[in-house]
Order: C-alpha cells, then sequence, then structure tokens
C-alpha cells in the first residue's frame, strides 16, 4: 500500500460522524463549557467507520438511499464538517459544488458576483481576470452579465453558478447532485465538461441519476445508514442499490399486508414460488383494462436468478411473471408486453403469438405466467411495461383479456457510449476506396 | 493554549486577506446599491446626527460649553468612537448567520467574518471623523498634531470590539438570545460611558467604578485627542488597564470562538 501513497487523492480512515441532538440548542452551549462534562444529547450516527481511498484521476460515484449520509461524507471530504473521529486527508486543491450560487447576491451584477464568489473560492483576482470571458460564454447569459443576478430566470443563475464553481480547474472535483441543471443542452454542456474534467482530476459525486453513475464513474461507493456497503465496479453497484431500495420497498408493503389493508388474493402466496425477494406489484383496478375473463392480479420482473429487476442494460434476460385469475378454462393463450417511454411512446413490444410455436393454456383459477426476453439497446431513460394477457392464434386477431397498464417501471442503461437515438442500429461493414489517388 | 486561537486567527487574517478585503467591499457596496446618493449616505447619516445635536442642545437647551469648548464639538468627539464600535458589535452579533449559506456549503473561514464587519463599519467611522474635523474648525478651535493619536484609540476600539466580536458572534449561533441582549446592553453602555456627561461631575468614589468600563479610556481619548491635546502615556494605569481587560477579552472571545466554531456547519 504505502508504495502507492503518492496515487492517493483522498484518504479517508474510519470516519465516524455523528450529531448530537439536543432537547435545546442552549445545552449544546452548556455542554461545550460544563465544568464537569455532563452529557446533553443524544447521540445520532451520520456515517459509521467508514473508511476509503481514491487514487488521482479516479472518478467515484457515492449513491444510496435519502438519509444514507451521503451528502455528510461530501461535506466532510471537501472540510466544511468536521468528522466526530476518524480523519480524512486530502491532497490537492478542492473545489466543492455543494450548492450552486451560495455566495451570490442578488442585488449585484453577474459580473460582480463572479468575482466574489470566486474570492471565496480562493481564486485570484488576476486568474478570475483572464478567465471571466470564457465563464460568461460557459455559462450563456448574453448580455445579462452586467445586471443584478435578481433579475436572472432560474435557469440563468444556476448556468452563471455552474461555470463559475467549475472555472476553478481543481486538483480534486467535489460535486452534489449539481448536475441536473438548465435545459438538456446547458446539461450536455455539464457532461462534456466534466467528462474533459475527468482526464486531469479526481471527481467524487453523489447522484440519484442511476445513468450518470453509469457513464461517469469508474468506481461507485455505496452508503447505507451511513456505511460502505459496497465499494466496486458501478453497475454491480447499481444493481446492489436497486436490491437495497426494493428490499426496504418490501418490508414496507409486507407491514400493510398484516395490517390487513390490501389482501387481493388468497390463493396468491401460495404461488409465490420464491423466495426472500418478493416484490409483487398488485394490479389495481384502475390499472387493467380488456374483457377481463383473465384477471391480472399481480406482476413483477426479476433477472434470470429471480431477483428483483428495475434497471437494464443490453442483452439482460428480463423475465416477467404474472399471477392471474381465470374465470374458465383457455387454450390458445397469448401473453405479452409493450415497454413505453416517459412520454408514453410505444418503443418495442412482442406477443407469444407471434414470437413462439407453442400453444399455452391456463385452468380456470389462479396460475402463475412466466416469459423471457432480451432487453435491446435502447436510449438511456426510465421506461414503463405495459403487461397483457388475452386469447386466440392469430397475431393480428384476438382478443384481449386484460391489459396492465404502464405496471412496472425499469431504468435502461447504457454505460461507456452514447445512444444515438431511440436505439442504435449498429454499422455491419464499412469501406474505403480511393477514387482520385495523388 | 488560549492563546493559540488568537495567534491562529491572525494568520488567517493574513492567507485571507484578499478575501477580506472583497467581503468588506461587497458589505460597504451592499448597504448603498439600489440607492441614488449611494455613498453619500454615509456623510448624510453623522452629519444629520450632529446637526440635530447642535440645534436641540446648543439653540434648544442652551447647554453651556464643557470646559470651554463648544458643547456640540465635544459631544461628536466622544460620538464618534461609540457610533462605530456599537455598530461593530451590533453587526458582529449576527454575522454567523448572516453568512450561514457560505458556511454550510464552502470551505468557509468564518473567523475572518468579524474583522470584515469592522472593516465595512470604519468607512463610517473615517466619514464621521472628517465631519468632527470640520465642526472643530468651524468653531474656530485649533488644529493639533494630536489629531493624530486618535489612530490609537480607534486601535485600541478595535481590538476590543475584535474580542467582543468573536465572543458573542459564536455564542449567538447556539443562544439567539444573544442579539437580543446585545442592542439592550449597548444601550446601558452608552449612558453608562461618559459620552452625554463627563467624569468631573461625578463623585470621587463613584468615579472610579465608571473608569472600570474598557470604553471609558476611549471615549476620553478621542476628546484629548481632538479638543485637549492629551497624550494617552499621562494615563499610565487608565492605559494599562485598558489593555489588560482588551487583552483578555481577546483571548477569550478567540478561545471561545475556536472552541464553538467546528460545530457552526451542524447547527446552521
Amino acid at each position: 500500500m504505502s508504495r502507492n501513497y503518492a496515487d492517493i487523492a483522498i484518504a479517508a480512515s474510519r470516519v465516524t460522524k455523528s450529531y448530537r441532538l439536543y432537547a435545546r440548542n442552549s445545552d449544546r452551549i452548556r455542554e461545550t463549557f460544563h465544568p464537569f462534562r455532563k452529557i446533553y444529547h443524544r447521540p445520532f450516527t451520520a456515517l459509521n467507520d467508514v473508511s476509503f481511498s481514491i487514487r488521482k484521476g479516479e472518478s467515484v460515484g457515492i449513491i444510496g438511499k435519502n438519509g444514507s449520509g451521503k451528502s455528510t461524507l461530501l461535506q466532510i471530504l471537501c472540510g466544511v464538517l468536521q468528522p466526530t473521529s476518524g480523519h480524512v486527508q486530502a491532497t490537492g486543491r478542492i473545489s466543492a459544488l455543494l450548492e450552486l450560487g451560495a455566495g451570490f447576491n442578488p442585488e449585484f451584477t453577474g459580473r460582480e458576483n463572479v468575482y466574489l464568489s470566486a474570492t471565496i473560492m480562493g481564486l485570484p483576482k488576476e486568474y478570475v481576470d483572464r478567465n471571466i470571458e470564457k465563464i460568461f460564454a460557459f455559462a450563456d447569459i448574453g448580455e445579462y452579465v452586467d445586471q443584478p443576478v435578481k433579475l436572472y430566470s432560474s435557469g440563468m443563475y444556476v448556468r452563471l453558478a455552474f461555470a463559475t464553481a467549475i472555472s476553478v480547474e481543481p486538483e480534486i472535483l467535489i460535486v452534489d447532485e449539481a448536475l441536473a441543471v438548465g435545459d438538456i443542452f446547458f446539461q450536455q454542456k455539464c457532461v462534456a465538461h466534466m467528462k474533459e474534467m475527468q482526464k486531469k482530476a479526481t471527481i467524487v459525486f453523489v447522484t440519484h441519476d442511476m445513468h450518470s453513475v453509469t457513464n461517469l464513474c469508474q468506481r461507485v461507493i455505496l452508503l447505507d445508514s451511513g456505511r460502505i456497503v459496497f465499494d466496486g465496479e458501478p453497475l454491480d453497484g447499481v444493481s446492489q442499490y436497486t436490491k437495497l431500495v426494493h428490499n426496504e420497498w418490501q418490508q414496507e408493503n409486507k407491514a400493510t399486508d398484516e395490517g390487513g389493508s390490501c389482501v387481493a388474493d388468497p390463493a396468491a402466496p401460495q404461488l409465490t414460488v420464491a423466495d426472500h425477494v418478493d416484490g409483487w406489484i398488485a394490479v389495481s383496478k384502475e390499472d387493467r383494462g380488456g374483457a377481463l375473463e383473465i384477471k391480472i392480479l399481480k406482476v413483477r420482473i426479476t433477472d434470470a436468478d429471480n431477483m428483483i429487476k428495475d434497471t437494464v442494460i443490453k442483452g439482460d434476460e428480463v423475465v416477467v411473471q404474472l399471477i392471474v385469475e381465470a374465470s374458465r378454462q383457455v387454450d390458445n393463450l397469448i401473453v405479452g408486453y409493450t415497454v413505453k417511454d416517459r412520454i408514453g411512446n410505444a418503443i418495442f413490444g412482442e406477443n407469444t403469438c407471434s414470437s413462439l410455436p407453442d400453444d399455452f393454456s391456463v385452468a380456470g383459477g389462479t396460475a402463475l405466467i412466466s416469459y423471457r426476453f432480451v432487453w435491446p439497446e435502447v436510449y438511456p431513460d426510465t421506461y414503463t411495461m405495459t403487461l397483457g394477457i388475452g386469447e386466440g392464434n392469430d397475431p393480428f386477431v384476438h382478443k384481449i383479456h386484460c391489459w396492465a397498464h404502464n405496471i412496472v417501471s425499469i431504468a435502461a442503461l447504457v454505460p461507456d457510449k452514447g445512444v444515438h437515438g431511440i436505439f442504435n442500429n449498429p454499422i455491419t461493414s464499412c469501406e474505403v476506396h480511393s477514387l482520385h489517388p495523388r | 493554549m488560549i492563546g493559540g486561537g488568537v495567534v491562529r486567527l491572525a494568520k488567517d487574517l493574513i492567507q485571507y486577506n484578499e478575501m477580506l478585503r472583497a467581503l468588506a467591499r461587497r458589505e460597504v457596496a451592499s448597504m448603498y446599491v439600489g440607492s441614488f446618493l449611494g455613498f453619500f449616505w454615509t456623510f448624510i447619516q453623522p452629519a444629520v446626527m450632529i446637526l440635530v445635536f447642535w440645534f436641540v442642545f446648543s439653540v434648544g437647551f442652551k447647554a453651556k460649553p464643557m470646559n470651554d469648548v463648544p458643547f456640540v464639538v465635544w459631544l461628536t468627539a466622544a460620538m464618534a468612537p461609540w457610533f462605530v464600535f456599537s455598530a461593530i458589535v451590533t453587526s458582529a452579533t449576527t454575522v454567523i448567520l448572516q453568512y450561514a449559506h457560505l458556511i454550510k456549503k464552502t470551505v468557509f473561514p468564518s473567523q475572518i467574518l468579524v474583522v470584515v464587519k469592522i472593516l465595512s463599519n470604519l468607512v463610517g467611522h473615517g466619514a464621521f471623523v472628517v465631519l468632527l474635523i470640520v465642526l472643530i474648525f468651524c468653531n474656530g478651535m485649533p488644529f493639533s498634531v494630536y489629531y493624530l493619536q486618535s489612530l490609537y484609540y480607534l486601535f485600541c476600539l478595535l481590538v476590543l470590539a475584535s474580542g467582543i466580536g468573536w465572543l458573542i458572534s459564536s455564542v449567538n449561533v447556539y443562544a439567539r438570545d444573544v442579539s437580543q441582549l446585545v442592542p439592550v446592553i449597548v444601550q446601558v453602555g452608552f449612558w453608562a460611558t461618559p459620552i452625554f456627561w463627563d467624569l468631573s461631575i461625578m463623585p470621587e468614589n463613584i468615579r472610579f467604578w465608571l473608569k472600570l468600563n474598557p470604553f471609558c479610556y476611549i471615549v476620553q481619548g478621542y476628546r484629548d485627542s481632538f479638543i485637549y491635546f492629551v497624550p494617552f502615556w499621562q494615563h499610565g494605569l487608565e492605559t494599562l488597564y485598558f489593555w489588560t481587560v482588551a487583552f483578555l477579552f481577546l483571548l477569550t472571545g478567540g478561545w471561545v470562538f475556536a472552541k464553538l466554531k467546528p460545530q457552526f456547519a451542524d447547527v446552521l
């Protein structure tokens, strides 16, 4: 380890942050100066024995549920908060984007605010003189630079703040969900700038956007209740995160089930073949459409190993499971799915009738149906799935018994590359012929 | 060990001097931003105040000259340091809260904020002193090199104000009562300090207790510099006493501030 010591940008060792919760604010003062060190507080641990080191040039994403300690960790890394125990060592100039425009005064002009924020970030005036035009160009606020920032639109305000903050050229950049500012073009500019910065700087950032995690980071640290529960590859981290979120969701659901508020079908629990991962979504009356001789009661989406899935990448096998209730015996059963984007465009879909030669049938009563498909490479976004069940043997003419509309959402990730439209269509070959050789 | 806080603060002032000046400039500018007369207000406010004093006491009450000095001059010489002192102390009380957004969200040396308040309030003090000198000339009183001695007393004032500023600004973060208490104390302090009255009118045995107020030294010093032309070393005992008190405040303020500072971001 010691031979790599010079390569380490940030080393956190056994960092613990506990907040002291006081009944009254004045108790805090009483405790600080109490001659016999009487204790007035209840402790609350936001970070618990967190250790890691980040190499120079590495881009690390910190993810976790709300309240897992992400922001506290960032604040400790950049020195705004002091850890209760343990210590952080950072080598290099740090710039922290914890809140955009923190130092802006609405009465002053954009130019004046840029100068003051830069001073607060520790930049000399001459440096700002040289770079101010670049900052304004990046923020793209035109002639408003000499207007008071109170006249700015909120978009202009954050753009100027962001442009100022990144002008520092730090060796270590610490970002707290600051990338999601401005319109789509500005976001693209920010991402491009971040990628440029990755070449020179160490970047640590907190985000809830799983796509930017897989896209920008080489490594992910997953926090849960103030502890590191995962530290490694972004994709693995994201899937761990998904599990965490689902476990919690499932526990909450179980709790309501025990309350007896929504017992949909007494037969269904027996059919729940698996296991420790539950994750069934009950389909409500409003979400159903069709003739309803067969009803979809519950659905869930898992991977091939029966684990709940809500993020996918190209090539992943997606398993759709339905618990249905049929009012009679149905032969020529058809099941299918449609995947829609945020604004409801159907992007792709299929049914068993046109995919598979087999015939399926279901007896009256409840049944578990599962079918699988492979996720194609589509634009990274959050999609919803509509699942359906019908009857017939013609792909065009059949009876639809039940649709479960927009019942599950799933986030598609595309690490390491761009998608140029709704989906990518690979180029199959390429040749170059010289026409007029010199 | 206790002095360590003060030494670190002094080092920070040098390290962050550019930020210090930028923030102080901004403080001054923000007082006048959006107003038409802008910087002139710095003069208008004390000028009107002095005018009112003159009208009320010299014209209205026909106040007798104090030891052959026109009452308004005598009063203004003492008002000048009190005015800036109370402005610094009152604004320093809430300065940490005022800059909470920076302390919570950036790596920010909050210890310089009290000094920012001091610097920004010095502008108004400069205006006050200029008006005082104009007033002295208008009354046909002599000019003297002793005027420069007021800089020494100003320095005394700043040291005292820094200590008190650090103390109350940091405590106020935890107990907001301080910001209510300070104006009250400033009010009482105004009347407990020989500004409107002269020490000589008090009985001998009470005078000793009144001199324990460290600001008494500064007020007397301003009058010595602009009116009586008495050098400060003629008040050896008072000087010694003042500096003892000022250093006690400075050390306590520095120590308390350094002790409370790490938790600012947790509380704000």
